[in-house]
């Protein structure tokens, strides 16, 4: 590890002053992508240390971000674009603890500070913790600790001072977890310079939207998703499957124009019932529906919204030789909540309808697989893109992405993803591509022979990696098999969830050395693998067990037996079974699932037998 | 519809389906905020020909010259013009007739539907 302070640490590339980004506790692996996005937007400079970036992605749930900026300004524009930035401050100091943090803050230059603490000049000092909360007592204790290191002038005051300065005070949490905690600096000092776009995510919330659907998309995810795609001020941005407009909206409030297209005439429209705004009591499409929406938010109004199939063999939209899009954003139905659809209406395609009904006409409509989704979606973004566009979707998964799924032209290149865990099974990745300048892309595909095909198209096509995040038929006998089980889930759930199982663990011993007064939780503590490592115990009674099972236990036989049985249990959780994977394996279709099953079953088998006998009685008796 | 719209769309699956003819039954004039910077940046994106054609087929005088002027970014009056000409006519109802096919696409409250 470094040997120098934080602060002190020489960086080569560094430009500019080091500032304490404050992020917010979401979106975690989104939160530096997008703050470097903004920062493309407003031309503003990133700089964030190698060590630092890798302390970052370690500890995930982290807050504080130490990031090279050029200066204050730079900083308010930055500020004024990132979602999900709370604040950022100019940093004066930190340190591992208050000595080397109390050294750092006295050799911050004088002449940088000076202004701000000149005798004239109001402010006040906020203490904002991580990990713990303080009595007002320690806040107090600690800004007094503050005042010797810093030659206050000024005067206090606590509404609208000329001058915040903010103490961070990172301290691991009670319960000695790593968390939103760093270890990297426990106090940092600095000037609190500007707070980023979190009102946004207020100001578009859905409950207070005039007209929103089933399938509205989060408005944080879609001002993200309009920062990724670089939005500036009077770009033109398309959404081929606009729904009730929810990404149109997040980028109509950067400044851009928009245009919708969407197969579902009554979506367009404003006609869908919906749950908030104006159309809430009496639904009335009257006074909502998308431009309503804008016009509440104060937006300019969308350009166009147009009824159409977005498949590439009815695409309407002229070809443009430069391009006729700065970005495309948008959240495609792939039979999660919504279903895919394309015109299948050799009727209405042949207009062998009356003229006078066309209007009227409900186009019939057949599932679209999810290759043709993507497929008219890349050929889309391909002909309509400006050089230099960015195409901005979301894609739900079931396995681990890889870039190579996507099977894209050559024009499109692939500039990141990032992931929202929605369950154990599958994932929601937000992919960001950029359009190829056209004369390179021509050269490109000229010169770099196509991806063999073989390998990702049998292998690995976009319907392998999305299947439907429902029980295969062949996971239930594996739930009864306990080792199998644990294996089968393993691969199955998500990373994420299986370290937070494995934490889980960790705290069942803990319970179990509390009950027993043994020593499991240190022998637990040194290995990190999914319960592979220390040797199964064997087990007394049912493994999957239902938590209802056990009530009933303390029902029936007192206290003293329904110990040993938790203490059976935990014993065996915590040798060599996880406590996660049981939990969701048993969601999955546990025992106790399966019993449910079948006892529901018999109860129809013995219901239809009894019906048919009564049935064949009456009849034998006329 | 805007003619800013109408100027983008094309028939689905033909080759010559553009410009659209437009069979209007009800066009308003409705006033949109002008921003010069947005249209001029609409100006490369135009098919500035298919637009007189069809003002002159709607019998809309909106003082267009017969060319974008070479240095249209800076002149507000021709801006003027061509956002009153894209953003401020809206076909509210009526058909887009496909040139080639001669296919209607009906236009209703304003939101043309491309099937």
């Amino acid at each position: 590890m470094a040997d120098a302070t934080p602060s002190a640490r020489p960086s080569a590339r560094a430009r500019g002053q080091p500032y304490i980004c404050q992020f917010a506790k979401c979106w975690y692996e989104w939160r530096l992508g997008e703050l470097r996005a903004a920062a493309a937007v407003t031309d503003v400079e990133v700089f964030v240390d190698a060590d630092e970036e890798r302390a970052w992605e370690a500890r995930r749930y982290g807050v504080l971000l130490r990031a090279f900026l050029p200066d204050d300004e730079a900083v308010r524009r930055l500020a004024g674009r990132a979602v999900l930035v709370k604040n950022i401050t100019e940093e004066w100091g930190s340190g591992r603890d208050w000595d080397e943090f109390a050294a750092a803050l006295r050799a911050f230059p004088a002449e940088r500070s000076a202004p701000f603490l000149a005798a004239g000049i109001t402010f006040k000092i906020n203490v904002t913790t991580l990990g713990r909360r303080l009595l007002e007592e320690e806040r107090q204790q600690l800004i007094k600790q503050l005042e010797p290191l810093l030659a206050f002038r000024g005067s206090v005051r606590m509404r609208d001072p000329d001058v915040t300065f903010v103490l961070f005070v990172d301290t691991p949490s009670m319960k000695g977890e790593e968390g939103c905690t760093s270890t990297t600096a426990r106090y940092r000092f600095g000037r609190w310079i500007a707070d980023g776009r979190r009102d946004l995510v207020h100001k578009y919330d859905l409950k207070t939207r005039n007209y929103i659907g089933t399938t509205s998309l989060d408005p944080e995810l879609s001002l993200v998703m309009a920062n990724l795609a670089r939005l500036r001020q009077h770009d033109l941005v398309y959404d081929p499957y606009c729904g009730t407009a929810g990404t149109l909206v997040a980028a109509a409030a950067f400044g851009a124009r928009v245009l919708g297209c969407d197969l579902h005439g009554p979506a367009i429209r404003g006609q869908l019932r919906t749950r908030s705004g104006p159309g809430k009591q009496s639904w009335d499409a009257a006074v909502q529906g998308i431009p309503e929406t804008f016009a509440a938010y104060g937006l300019l109004p969308p350009v166009a919204l147009i009824q159409g199939d977005s498949g590439a063999h009815l695409a309407f939209l002229r070809a443009v030789p430069g391009g006729l899009f700065d970005a495309i954003i948008t959240d495609p139905p792939y039979g999660i909540r919504e279903k895919p659809a394309e015109v299948a209406d050799e009727k209405l395609l042949s207009r062998a309808i009356e003229e006078h009904h066309l209007a009227s006409h409900v186009p019939k409509t057949a599932l679209a697989p999810i290759e043709h989704i993507l497929a008219d979606l890349f050929l889309l973004a391909e002909g309509s893109l400006v050089d230099g566009g960015r195409l901005v979707f979301l894609l739900p998964t079931t396995a681990p992405f890889t870039e190579a799924v996507l099977l894209a032209p050559p024009s499109l290149v692939f500039e990141g993803a990032f992931e929202q865990m929605m369950a154990a099974r599958w994932s929601r990745w937000c992919i960001t591509m950029r359009r190829r300048p056209r004369d390179v892309s021509q050269q490109h595909a000229a010169a770099v022979p196509p991806v063999p095909a073989a390998e990702t198209v049998e292998t690995r096509t976009p319907s392998a990696i999305f299947e439907r995040a429902v029980l295969r038929p062949d996971d239930a006998h594996l739930i009864g098999d306990d080792k199998r089980a644990v294996a089968a889930a393993q691969s199955l759930l998500h990373p994420e969830l299986l370290k937070k199982s494995s934490s889980a663990r960790r705290r069942l011993a803990r319970r179990l050395d509390k009950l027993t007064g043994g020593t499991t939780a240190q022998a637990e503590g040194g290995h990190d693998g999914h319960g592979a490592g220390s040797p199964p115990v064997p087990l007394p009674g049912a493994y999957g067990a239902s938590t209802r099972a056990m009530r009933r236990q303390v029902r029936n036989q007192g206290r003293g037996k329904y110990e040993a049985r938790v203490r059976a249990q935990l014993g065996a959780i915590v040798a060599g079974h996880d406590e996660g994977v049981h939990t969701n394996a048993w969601r999955l279709g546990g025992p106790f699932v399966r019993r449910w099953w079948l006892s529901t079953l018999a109860a129809g088998a013995v219901l239809l037998t009894a019906s048919l006998l009564a049935r064949a009685g009456a009849r034998s008796k006329r | 519809m805007k003619l800013l719209t109408h100027n983008m769309l094309m028939s689905p699956g033909t080759k010559n389906g553009y410009p659209l003819a437009i069979e209007v039954e009800k066009m308003e004039t409705v006033e949109a905020e002008f921003n010069g910077e947005f249209t001029a940046r609409m100006v490369e994106k135009l098919d500035y020909a298919a637009l007189l054609s069809t003002l002159r087929s709607l019998s809309v005088e909106t003082g267009l010259p017969a060319a974008v002027p070479a240095e249209y970014a800076g002149d507000e009056v021709f801006l003027k013009a061509l956002h009153h000409a894209l953003m401020e006519i809206e076909i509210l109802e009526g058909y887009l007739v496909c040139p080639e096919t001669q296919k209607k696409f009906p236009i209703r409250e304003g939101i043309p539907s491309m099937l």
